[in-house]
């Protein structure tokens, strides 16, 4: 019994510190979602403090849910991380794939691949809007109009001018639009996390068991049918980890969509909890427990898809 | 949550550092990352000279510094000893009690101040927030190009001339847009220009009982002619472009006309370009905004004399001729739009050719209450409430200027997004 006591009881401070840390954050906002709690109000001053006087009940939760866009802001949120994981996984894969092998640069490639992840992500999403996909001043805008002078000079050229008068002038994607902004997103941050995926499965790939592979060889099995049977089940294991960990991370992307679009046409919870803060707490609180139950619904498909990998 | 964790972690360190070095004083001032402000920590070194005051900068983007100091006031949490805000919030904090009124001594000149900001940066009469610097919107637009065009540009113009205008001179395939203005959403920033126009067609945000009023004709006629204007002599991707993008679009020659912030001119560097006052379809409100980026001093700082003591330095007269005299600066780079004097200088005429088209546009701004917009504020409501309801608008309206919704469609979503807004902060059932 002693010998139980006396480790637990060294590790009670540990414990309680974690439960502290954990618990008053999230009772505080439990506590602000039920009450009326915004930082100005001029109308009625006594809801700018937070007392349980202001008690609302679930009025909080009512706002949040009838507010313009939270249901937008749910399927965004989860069009966004979906489409991220879906493209991070299979170019990740066929990336790995194809440096996996030796060939001269091998080491310079890998070090270029994975750099992208080491960028800030709103230093990310500043590069990517202003320099690339701008439809003037970046990239996009500056190619889009010299594939149309080049097109426009061709028009003129003897023999081959009607061929290019049929070609119609390209007009450049603003991808700050209510239409495409989500889009913007979706690259910017799959071409920052694809590096995370190769990066582990090209680990992975290292650990494939090379007898097995020359057996299927000599048994007469193909490339596609090596990688078919063979590389996927064994990448089932590190795959359903990188989905588990890039759907928490972006779960609560903001500085990408602040940076892109101020939420125009593109938000998800994170986001809306950031415009409820600006005066209304206990609006920004109830959206907070939204998020939070979201969080969890991901979290319990994604943990059985894990321990259903991990088992077999 | 994790931020408000931040938030206390920092608030504290902070109480901490300054309580550490309250034997000689320092000053925390939290200024937006604007070039004037920017210039100011350079001048601001002989103030520390003269009176051994330390000054310790915190520069901050304007949305984060807005969201920063709203939190740290309202909780009180006394980071900040000099805050920089705008028009927008000064009333408002000052009727909370955020903000300590401020009383100068008659050497500072208080009449000397332009009476439109002045009257912009008080509660009931009492001055709140000190200016620093001050703008209104105006044309700025390339007379090369109008002349060449055949098309004239006048003073309060038409509307439907500007339109003309920027047809004749749009050229897209040499990359020349007939007209460059705000789509970016925020109440900040495409709000800010469509506001002013929206008062220009007589359009108002909100009725004397502030209920909101954006589904009426106005707006309609307003946005409508916006949508229509922009998309179609407009560069490319207007719904990303503020000011400081459509800067970047002017300089590089691409934009023939821009309606925006006067102190844009002073930065603008193509050729041949002439200033007009902003367009209005005939509505005694008028169409230019009015603003100013404001020192306060937040409630509750120990340090409140010595702060007054410093913003009434950094917003006198002296310190405008500081600038001018300062060997990296000039009277090119003075502070503008807050002081009568600083128009009469001959070397800032000289030095800043807008000067003349400021100071009207400036004069013409009228930020009281009136019948037909009963708030206080031009392109912005002085109510705790307007940040929200503008940004939920502005997005609406990058979705009407990006073609994803009707313009009807917008105004009706902005409508019913403000009308739960307003009913949330307990204006009306």
């Amino acid at each position: 019994m002693n010998n139980r006591k006396l480790p637990r009881l060294l590790q009670t401070p540990a414990v309680l510190l974690l439960l502290v840390w954990m618990l008053v954050p999230l009772s505080m906002t439990l506590f602000f979602s039920f009450i009326r709690y915004v930082l100005n109000n001029l109308r009625r001053p006594e809801w700018t403090s937070p007392s349980i006087d202001n008690w609302r009940g679930f009025g909080n939760y009512d706002f949040v849910l009838h507010s313009k866009d939270f249901l937008f802001a749910i399927q965004n949120s989860l069009f966004i991380v979906g489409s991220i994981l879906f493209l991070t996984v299979i170019l990740g894969v066929l990336i790995a794939i194809l440096i996996n092998n030796a060939f001269p640069g091998r080491g310079i490639v890998r070090v270029l691949l994975i750099s992208p992840f080491f960028v800030m992500p709103a230093v990310n999403a500043v590069l990517w809007i202003n320099m690339i996909l701008d439809p003037v001043l970046g990239l996009q805008g500056i190619a889009i109009e010299g594939i149309n002078g080049v097109i426009m000079s061709l028009k003129d050229a003897p023999i081959v001018g009607w061929f290019f008068s049929l070609w119609p002038t390209l007009e450049p994607i603003s991808f700050r639009a209510t239409q495409t902004s989500a889009y913007a997103v979706i690259i910017m941050v799959t071409w920052q996390w694809t590096p995370f995926a190769v990066l582990i499965f090209m680990t992975s790939l290292q650990s494939e068991d090379q007898q097995q592979k020359e057996a299927a060889v000599l048994d007469g099995a193909g490339p596609w049918s090596q990688f078919r049977f063979l590389t996927l089940p064994h990448l089932g294991r590190p795959i359903a980890i990188v989905v588990m960990i890039q759907a928490i991370f972006h779960l609560s992307l903001y500085a990408e969509i602040e940076i892109v679009s101020r939420g125009n046409g593109n938000k998800n919870l994170p986001y809306l909890i950031g415009e409820f803060a600006n005066n209304n707490i206990g609006a920004a609180s109830a959206t907070g427990i939204f998020a939070v139950i979201l969080a969890n619904i991901v979290a319990i498909f994604l943990l059985r898809m894990v321990g259903k990998t991990l088992m077999e | 949550m994790l931020y408000k964790n931040v938030l206390g972690l920092t608030t504290a360190l902070t109480m901490l550092a300054t309580g550490a070095m309250a034997a000689d004083t320092t000053l925390t001032i939290a200024i937006v990352n604007n070039g004037h402000m920017i210039n100011m920590q350079k001048v601001a070194e002989a103030y520390t000279e003269k009176t051994g005051v330390k000054l310790n900068w915190v520069s901050l983007e304007e949305g984060v510094l807005r969201e920063q100091v709203a939190s740290d006031t309202a909780t009180g949490g006394g980071q900040y000893d000099v805050i920089n805000i705008g028009m927008q919030e000064t009333p408002v904090w000052g009727a909370a009690g955020w903000i300590e009124p401020l009383k100068f001594g008659a050497d500072y000149d208080v009449d000397d101040m332009l009476p439109a900001i002045r009257n912009g940066l008080s509660h009931e009469g009492q001055l709140y927030a000190a200016p620093f610097y001050g703008e209104s919107s105006m044309v700025m637009y390339r007379k090369d190009l109008t002349d060449a065009a055949g098309v004239t540009i006048k003073d309060n113009d038409s509307w439907e001339n500007i339109k003309k205008a920027a047809a004749a001179i749009h050229n897209p395939d040499k990359g020349v847009y007939g007209v460059c203005l705000r789509g970016k959403p925020g109440w900040g920033d495409n709000m800010a220009f469509l506001t002013a126009m929206i008062n220009s067609f007589g359009g108002a945000w909100f009725d004397k009982d502030f209920r909101p009023t954006i589904n009426t004709e106005e707006w309609k006629k307003a946005i409508s002619f916006y949508v229509d204007l922009l998309g179609t002599y407009g560069p490319p991707g207007s719904e990303g472009n503020s000011f400081n993008e459509i800067l970047a679009l002017y300089n590089e020659g691409k934009c023939g006309m821009w309606i925006d912030a006067t102190i844009a001119a002073s930065f603008l560097k193509v050729d041949g370009v002439d200033y007009a006052q902003a367009p209005n379809a005939g509505n005694p409100v008028g169409a230019n905004w009015l603003w100013a980026w404001a020192m306060a001093v937040p409630a509750g700082t120990p340090q409140s004399e010595e702060a007054k003591a410093f913003i009434e330095w950094a917003t006198s007269k002296d310190y405008i001729q500081a600038v001018a005299s300062h060997p990296d600066f000039g009277w090119g780079s003075v502070p503008t739009g807050t002081r009568k004097s600083t128009y009469a200088q001959p070397e800032f005429q000289k030095a800043a050719k807008f000067a003349a088209a400021e100071l009207k546009a400036i004069e013409t701004a009228a930020p009281e209450a009136t019948d037909l917009k009963p708030y206080v504020g031009v392109q912005f409501a002085a109510i705790p409430e307007f940040p929200e309801v503008g940004s939920a608008v502005a997005q609406e309206m990058a979705a009407a200027l990006s073609g994803a919704k009707s313009v009807e469609e917008a105004l009706e979503a902005s409508q019913e997004a403000a009308e739960a807004i307003m009913k949330e902060a307990g204006y009306f059932e």
